[in-house]
């Protein structure tokens, strides 16, 4: 019951009494408010004492911390469980505290949910995490003390750091010129307008995309025809080769020439998804590339055996799922990498979609090209074909 | 089937693509009928959308629930009166504005009466069609769209006011204007030509294409004098755009425009899918 409400009491109400302190005589409960500032009142209540308990202030209970290990370099959002939180912006402490901070999301008397973020170079450790409440309602508790209630018991979060890791990065890339993208688009469409659309000028190729944003299927008559339309986009939205020597993993993502960037260790986790150059004559502006679109489970994390992953995961952007689904009639896949280390630091990159291409580097030195499978293959699937936390192994 | 690259190839071709209008029913047909005959699938020759015997597994999509606007252009193209119901189920449904346009052109063309639909159509294709929307592009010297150069100072002014993000997906955003006017115009509704004359007139390119291929749809003749003026108020690679309606009118004023404004060999290939039976929006 907040301060200046009422509620009816009968034999079997449990009723909390939120900021106030209370005291009882015989055959009557009174109930004293203090109200910050030195306002104060009297009320009495005509219950039996016998069937009235008086709590006060409650201390803060911790029951769950989700997720539970965080992941240093990284930022995370976490939710609180419990009780008695209250509604004035709780307090969160940690112990150790050093490189860990947060930012309250959203909150109430049983969740707060919150942003932490924990400093690169932050070390492997057990942290302590406890509430403290600071009242309800926009007010404090009672005057004089600190207006907030005892902290809670604390509880055990975790902090895993890929610090002792080697970095690796991964980037995911359309190969344009993949021997199935080059053979189908130089057979050509059945339709011929097909292609006059698509090559003719960047208006006809754009009024096309436009004609198939708006589920208008126009010059897709056959298997060929749809081949052509796939590879034709994937070719004209490629991205050039990422190098097979080394790379500046941050030079490499911010030039933007991916699909999907992942890049985790040695201190650092970074993951982006990319932009899908136009292939109405896009590749040279950036305004007119569509922001791909990031699969919300993406970041870093812990995985079933307790390895620390991060996971970088997209699709194409909305305009572009529209697109893809009047050519292919099917909603569309996703495309993923996965940077997992073990206990020992070792790392493992290999868990990638099927498609695009990846390159892969440790310490920025060129490891590995994972090709990216037919485009045929690739768009058979839809966006069920996706990796999901709880398949990392 | 050998890739075409000829005016044979291309009439050989237009079987498939006219494929589904087998299906089109005498008018006044009335919907409901459940024994209608459809092909078996043949996706070793027809494209998903393209076949016919697809038409039954689109009906079936929309009816449930989990479909995408593919299922409901099918029905339309293949004028599957018998669906009108569950598009009308749909309609009241979706929250898309753009689906629940798509619907609505849909049972427009397959001849629903209840205005409800066509009102709706033109609900939403107002903003395009009388809203001043600039184009996307500024253009060159050459009447070329300048990619290099950003969005049109216009367009990035209109983005702003209206709160319009072209940074995240401008495609996105041109669908969502340019899509609205495009269900209207594939109507070939008489009912429209006053509007998409209008639309004729936007500073839009995209619209006016479709705006000049809705009125090629509805055939109306006394449009083309419209249609252009249009080309040659545009840039010249709009005005091919635009002109490309003018390949569906007999009149010699229309040809001789679309061989003006249209690349001759660009010309030449449309001219032979009209005549293997392509219509503007097919």
């Amino acid at each position: 019951m907040e301060r200046g409400a009422s509620t009816a009491i009968t034999a079997t109400t449990t009723v909390t009494i939120k900021g106030v302190t209370a005291s009882s005589t015989a055959g009557n409960i009174t109930l004293t408010a203090y109200f910050p500032g030195g306002e104060g009142g009297e009320e009495v209540i005509a219950v039996n004492p016998q069937n009235f308990s008086v709590t006060g202030n409650q201390t803060p209970i911790v029951t769950g911390i989700d997720p539970s290990v965080w992941i240093s370099g990284s930022t995370t959002s976490v939710t609180f469980s419990g009780q008695y939180f209250d509604t004035n912006s709780p307090t969160l402490a940690f112990s150790p505290s050093a490189g860990i901070g947060y930012t309250l999301s959203s909150y109430n008397d049983s969740q707060i949910v919150a942003t932490v973020n924990v400093a690169t170079g932050t070390p492997n450790e057990d942290v302590a995490v406890s509430v403290t409440n600071n009242g309800y309602g926009g007010s404090a508790f009672y005057p004089g003390a600190s207006g907030a209630s005892p902290a809670s018991a604390p509880v055990n979060a975790r902090v895993q750091s890929p610090l002792n890791t080697p970095e690796i990065t991964v980037i995911g890339w359309i190969n344009g010129q993949a021997p199935d993208i080059v053979a189908t688009v130089s057979a050509g469409p059945t339709t011929p307008t097909l292609r006059t659309n698509l090559t003719g000028s960047s208006l006809t190729c754009l009024a096309h995309m436009l004609d198939w944003y708006s589920r208008i299927s126009s010059n897709l008559l056959t298997p060929t025809d749809i081949a052509y339309a796939n590879a034709w986009l994937l070719q004209q939205s490629a991205n050039p080769a990422p190098p097979t020597t080394t790379i500046t993993p941050a030079a490499q993502q911010s030039a933007g020439h991916f699909r999907v960037f992942n890049d985790f260790g040695s201190g650092r986790g970074f993951y982006q998804v990319g932009s899908t150059p136009s292939p109405c004559g896009g590749a040279t502006a950036s305004w007119y590339s569509p922001v791909g679109n990031t699969y919300p489970d993406s970041g870093p994390g812990v995985s079933g055996s307790g390895e620390i992953y991060q996971l970088a995961e997209g699709q194409v952007g909305s305009a572009g799922q529209k697109i893809s689904q009047t050519i292919n009639g099917r909603t569309v896949p996703w495309v993923w990498s996965v940077i997992e280390f073990n206990s020992s630091n070792a790392p493992t990159f290999s868990q990638v979609g099927m498609f695009p291409s990846y390159s892969v580097y440790n310490n920025g030195n060129f490891v590995v090209t994972y090709p990216q499978s037919t485009v045929a293959s690739f768009v058979l699937n839809n966006n069920t074909y996706q990796l999901a936390p709880s398949q990392i192994p | 089937m050998p890739i075409g690259r000829n005016s044979k190839s291309i009439a050989v071709l237009s079987k498939a693509a006219c494929l589904l209008m087998w299906l089109v029913p005498l008018a006044g047909t009335a919907y409901g009928q459940e024994d209608r005959a459809y092909p078996k699938p043949r996706p070793d020759k027809y494209a998903y959308a393209a076949d016919p015997g697809n038409v039954p597994d689109a009906i079936a999509k929309v009816k449930s629930g989990d479909f995408l606007g593919v299922h409901v252009e099918m029905i339309a193209a293949a004028r599957a009166v018998e669906a009108i119901p569950v598009l009308k189920d749909q309609f009241l449904r979706s929250q898309d504005s753009l689906d629940k346009a798509h619907i609505a052109s849909a049972l427009v063309r397959l001849g629903e009466k209840d205005d409800t639909y066509w009102e709706y159509l033109v609900t939403v294709a107002t903003p395009g069609i009388d809203g001043e929307v600039p184009d996307l592009f500024s253009y060159d010297a050459q009447g070329k769209p300048a990619l290099g150069a950003g969005p049109s100072p216009e367009m990035a002014a209109w983005a702003k006011s209206h709160n319009v993000s072209l940074e995240r997906d401008p495609i996105e955003v041109m669908g969502s204007i340019v899509g609205p006017v495009k269900y209207l115009a594939m109507t070939g509704d008489p009912r429209a030509i006053p509007l998409l004359r209008r639309a004729l007139l936007s500073p839009n390119y995209m619209i006016e294409n479709q705006a000049a291929l809705g009125l090629a749809e509805a055939q109306d003749v006394d449009s083309i004098p419209l249609i252009v003026m249009a080309c040659k108020r545009a840039p010249a690679e709009a005005a091919g755009l635009i002109a490309v309606s003018l390949i569906y009118f007999d009149a010699a004023e229309a040809q001789s425009a679309a061989a003006r404004y249209i690349a001759k060999d660009m010309a030449k290939m449309y001219r032979e899918a009209r005549a293997a039976g392509k219509t503007p929006f097919q």
